[in-house]
C-alpha cells in the first residue's frame, strides 16, 4: 500500500496529471482505486473522457471500486524496449476486467506482481496494489494475484 | 444509387514511386524532404506526367509540410492539402479517399499521396514509444495509460490481442509462423525485396521471444523509405502512360467503442478487441465499392505483426471470425490459392511501407506487371494497419 516517501524512479516515465485524467491517479497515491461513473445513468467507464458512452451525459464522478477482478490478457516483455530499461528485466503487462462495475465490462491495463510466468493467465483473480510514483502526488494501480492475500 | 457509393470508379492511381527500400536508419542522411521528393518524381514519372502538374498532396500522420512540396517542384499553385489520423499504418486509406474525394469533386487534378519514413536513433518505430517520457518523464494523453507500465513499443502492444485472440478462439504460432513463411516465398521472387531467404516453422519457433506470444519473426522490419502514388480522375488517368488501376472504394473507419485501442483504451467489445479493429472499415468497403470477398482475387493485408494479419483477414471476411488461423495454416496465402495474400513479400519481407508497398502491389496486380502476378486479377483489397481508430482499407480495380 501506498504510504511514506516516493518511490526510487523504475526508469519508466509517469502519467501526466490532466484535467479529466488525474483523479485516478491522485485516488492511487491515496490507496483507492476509482473509475469514472456516470451522474445520470450510473455506467463505469474507462479510460477517462468526459461523455458517458451510455446515455451520453457530461456528469460524472469518481467511484471507488472493489479493486478485484481477473486478468483478461497479458504479454510478458523479453526484451527491453530501449537499452536503457534493461535493468527492468523480464516484466508483465495485463490488462485486469474489473468485477463490480455496471456497463460494458471496465478493463485497465496494469501489471501482475508477485507472479510467475506460469501462474499468470487468463482468468487469473487478481487484487488491486499500488506503486507510489516519484511526482510524490500520484501512484499506479498494479494488481497481485488474489491468493497472495489471503495468507 | 446506394447513399455512400458515388465515388466509386470515378478516380484511379496513375503512377507510383519509391526510393530504394532501407535498413532502418540508412537513409537518414538524405533527410525526408528528399526521400518523399524522389519519390513523388518517381511517381509522376511512372504516370507520365510532370510534378509541376500536381495541384494536391494527402498524407497521413506525417510531418512532411506540403507548402515544401508544391513549391520545391514549382507547381503554379497548391489547391488541396490534408493528413489524417489513425496511427503508423491505420490511417493510409483514409489518405487515398481524401486524395479520391478531392479529386473527384474537382478540387485538384492530381493528388499526391505520399509517406516517408526514416527509423534511426530516437525514431525507431519499433520503440516507438520507448521514446515517450526519456527526455521529459511525464506522459500525457491516452498513452500516459500505457507507458508508464512499461507498454512502449508496437511489438508489446499487439500482443496483447494476440494473447486474447489465442485464449478466445485457439490460435497457435504455428499459426503466426506460416504468415512470415509466405511472406518469405513471395519475397523470393522481388529483386526488390529485403527479406528474401526462405523461412520455415523451426526458424520461426528458434526466433527470440520480443513480447509474448510474438517472436522475432512475427515483427515486421524497420525500415527506411520515401514512397508517393498518383491519384486522379478515371478520364485523365485514361489518357495518361500506365492502364488506370481504379479505386473502387476506400474507407476510414472504427467499431463502436474502439478509441485509441492497444494505445491507451483496452474497454472495446471483446470480438473487437481480438481483431485488427476493421470490421467496420470493412463493411463500409465492401458497401461503397461494390465489391465483396467473391469479387477479389488477391488481398494486400498490413502485416507489421502475423498475428495482426490474421486478424485483419477475419474483420474483412476472408474467412469467419476466429478460423483466421487454421485458415492461413491451410495453404490459402499461397500463390496459387484461390485468394492469394501479400504477392509482393508485404512488410514481413519486402519492407515496411506503413501500407504504401501494398497499394502498389494492388495498383501493379491489375496492370498486370506484379512479380508473382496472379492471373486476370481484377479486384485487388488492400488494407491497411491495425490501429488506433480509424483504420482503413482500399479496394483496387482493373475495371470501373
Amino acid at each position: 500500500m501506498t504510504t511514506g516517501d516516493a518511490a526510487e524512479p523504475r526508469g519508466l516515465p509517469w502519467p501526466a496529471l490532466e484535467p479529466t485524467t488525474e483523479g485516478y491517479w491522485r485516488a492511487a497515491r491515496d490507496g483507492r482505486l476509482v473509475i469514472q461513473r456516470c451522474d445520470d445513468c450510473g455506467t463505469h467507464r474507462h479510460p477517462p473522457t468526459e461523455a458517458c458512452y451510455s446515455c451520453q451525459s457530461l456528469r460524472w464522478s469518481w467511484d471507488d471500486v472493489p479493486g478485484r477482478g481477473h486478468v483478461y490478457t497479458y504479454t510478458w516483455v523479453d526484451r527491453p524496449t530501449t537499452p536503457q530499461l534493461a535493468h527492468l528485466g523480464v516484466y508483465n503487462i495485463t490488462v485486469v476486467e474489473l468485477d463490480g462495475t455496471q456497463g460494458e465490462p471496465v478493463r485497465v491495463l496494469t501489471r501482475v506482481d508477485d507472479v510467475t510466468r506460469e501462474q499468470l493467465v487468463v482468468g487469473l483473480p487478481v487484487v488491486v496494489d499500488f506503486e507510489p510514483l516519484p511526482d510524490g502526488e500520484s501512484a499506479l494501480p498494479v494488481f497481485r494475484p488474489q491468493r497472495e492475500l489471503k495468507t | 444509387m446506394n447513399e455512400g457509393t458515388w465515388l466509386r470508379g470515378r478516380t484511379a492511381v496513375a503512377g507510383i514511386g519509391h526510393t530504394p527500400w532501407g535498413k532502418r536508419g540508412e537513409h537518414a542522411a538524405k533527410g525526408h524532404l528528399r526521400l518523399v521528393i524522389e519519390a513523388i518524381t518517381n511517381a509522376c514519372n511512372d504516370a507520365g506526367i510532370s510534378p509541376q502538374e500536381v495541384d494536391g498532396y494527402s498524407s497521413y500522420v506525417t510531418n512532411i509540410d506540403p507548402a515544401e512540396l508544391f513549391t520545391a517542384f514549382g507547381a503554379k499553385q497548391l489547391r488541396f492539402a490534408t493528413q489524417t489520423w489513425g496511427g503508423g499504418g491505420g490511417a493510409m486509406g483514409g489518405a487515398f479517399l481524401n486524395a479520391a474525394l478531392a479529386v473527384a469533386s474537382g478540387q485538384a487534378n492530381y493528388v499526391v499521396v505520399h509517406k516517408v519514413m526514416t527509423m534511426e536513433g530516437d525514431n525507431r518505430y519499433g520503440q516507438a514509444f520507448g521514446q515517450i517520457g526519456m527526455k521529459n518523464p511525464v506522459v500525457p494523453g491516452p498513452m500516459a495509460f500505457a507507458v508508464p507500465y512499461g507498454l512502449q513499443s508496437p511489438g508489446q502492444m499487439f500482443a496483447l490481442a494476440a494473447r486474447r485472440h489465442m485464449h478466445n478462439y485457439g490460435t497457435t504460432d504455428d499459426q503466426f509462423a506460416e504468415v512470415t513463411i509466405n511472406a518469405r516465398m513471395m519475397a523470393a521472387n522481388n529483386p526488390e525485396a529485403r527479406f528474401r531467404v526462405p523461412c520455415t516453422v523451426e526458424d520461426h519457433h528458434a526466433s527470440p521471444m520480443i513480447a509474448d506470444p510474438l517472436r522475432l519473426f512475427d515483427f515486421c522490419m524497420e525500415s527506411d523509405y520515401g514512397c508517393a502514388a498518383i491519384v486522379t480522375t478515371a478520364e485523365r488517368a485514361a489518357d495518361l502512360r500506365q492502364t488506370p488501376a481504379y479505386i473502387a472504394g476506400a474507407v476510414g473507419a472504427a467499431p463502436y467503442r474502439y478509441g485509441h485501442a492497444l494505445m491507451g483504451s483496452y474497454n472495446m467489445p471483446d470480438d473487437d478487441f481480438a481483431s485488427a479493429g476493421q470490421r467496420t472499415a470493412a463493411e463500409e468497403l465492401y458497401r461503397v465499392s461494390g465489391r465483396d470477398v467473391s469479387d477479389l482475387d488477391a488481398v494486400m493485408v498490413y502485416d507489421h505483426f502475423t498475428a495482426m494479419a490474421i486478424m485483419s483477414l477475419e474483420d474483412f471476411g476472408i474467412c469467419p471470425k476466429g478460423e483466421g488461423g487454421p485458415y492461413v495454416a491451410d495453404g490459402n496465402l499461397r500463390l496459387g490459392s484461390t485468394l492469394p495474400v501479400n504477392t509482393h513479400g508485404g512488410n514481413l519481407a519486402e519492407v515496411y511501407a506503413h501500407g504504401m508497398t501494398h497499394v502498389f502491389e494492388a495498383v501493379r496486380q491489375v496492370r498486370g506487371t506484379a512479380n508473382n502476378q496472379v492471373n486476370g486479377a481484377e479486384n485487388v483489397l488492400v488494407i491497411a494497419g491495425s490501429s488506433p481508430s480509424p483504420s482503413s482499407g482500399l479496394i483496387i480495380s482493373g475495371v470501373k
